[in-house]
């Protein structure tokens, strides 16, 4: 009996010491809610401004603008690469390029068979120049050779 | 056992039932109200954390403002439109071919738009060359996405059929 009551008195003791804690605990919790709602409005106001926004856009425009796979026709491109070192003896008469067919077309006269073959090593030679494609059916003639070569200007086989 | 002394231990044991029942109460309620608070302090330090790229943003954003409008200047706009197909005329006059605006209109959707341009050209293959570069040199991002340039067998003349995309057409 003494030992039940004595044991009551023991828990009223150990439950009055833990009212500080439980005290403590109950405004840590109340002051650290308040301070999380007083800077989730702060932020929710700077997303409101579209700073976010903002800086994403600028983001995605300095990626346009600084993207280096764009492709090239004239300087340094794809005409000065076809063009640029041609053989005196081979005269274009036209070019066409289709970036979604991903090859151009070159057709145009060659004064002889052999400057054909001269021009179709240089291009063969050329980085980014995959497959070069001349008809067998246009080295039938030895002088003023009418010509057609088709440039893949991806690489196939990585494909 | 005496009916007074089995009261009183009926007594006892009802309040050491009752008050270990109220101490395991507040001591869940304590243990509850910990948790509570390690949980907001750990988002607070995320808001804080989050506020503070905000401000870092806002800041950048504030002092870079010459430089975005920089940026701004080589994007064409809708407004801009016009003035841009101007400048392209202009090239044409700088490079001496004649120049004939074909088509023009946006492709791509809101997040992926580009300014689409059909030009045909005539002149010699020379300005029509000089024309494309300085074309391919204005400050926007620009690509020729299809090109036909063919010598005409009498005058020779080099007519010529261009489409191009303008890549940095704003968004807006």
């Amino acid at each position: 009996m003494v030992c039940l009551f004595m044991s009551s008195w023991l828990i009223v003791f150990s439950l009055i010491l833990l009212v500080p804690s439980f005290l403590v605990a109950s405004v840590k919790e109340e002051s650290s809610a308040e301070r999380v709602e007083v800077v989730k409005k702060s932020n929710k106001m700077a997303a409101e401004e579209g700073i976010q926004e903002e800086a994403q856009m600028i983001s995605d425009e300095v990626n346009i603008l600084l993207d280096q796979n764009v492709f090239v026709l004239a300087e340094g491109g794809l005409i000065e690469r076809m063009l640029g070192s041609k053989p005196v003896g081979i005269h274009i008469d036209s070019i066409f390029y289709k970036k979604d067919d991903g090859s151009s077309v070159l057709r145009g006269l060659s004064d002889d068979r052999d400057t054909l073959l001269e021009f179709i090593k240089i291009l063969e030679g050329k980085k980014d120049f995959y497959n070069i494609d001349l008809p067998i059916s246009n080295l039938v003639k030895d002088k003023d050779i009418e010509f057609t070569i088709k440039i893949d200007l991806h690489d196939e086989s990585k494909n | 056992m005496n009916p007074k002394i089995r009261k009183l231990f009926i007594i006892a044991l009802s309040l050491n039932i009752l008050f270990v029942a109220g101490y395991a109460f507040v001591f869940i309620q304590v243990k509850h109200k910990t948790e509570q608070s390690a949980l907001s302090i750990q988002a607070l330090e995320e808001s804080v954390s989050t506020e503070k790229n905000l401000q870092f943003l806002k800041g950048l954003i504030k002092e870079t403002e010459d430089e975005r409008e920089k940026i701004k200047s080589y994007f064409v706009d809708n407004e801009g439109v016009v003035g841009f197909i101007e400048e392209i005329e202009r090239l044409g006059n700088i490079a001496d071919i004649f120049l004939e605006l074909k088509a023009v209109g946006i492709e791509g959707d809101a997040g992926d738009r580009a300014l689409r341009l059909t030009l045909h050209t005539s002149g010699t293959f020379q300005n029509t060359y000089y024309f494309l570069t300085l074309v391919e040199h204005m400050p926007h991002k620009l690509e020729f996405t299809g090109a036909g340039m063919a010598r005409l067998p009498q005058s020779g003349v080099w007519e010529g059929n261009f489409e191009m995309s303008v890549l940095s057409f704003s968004k807006k």
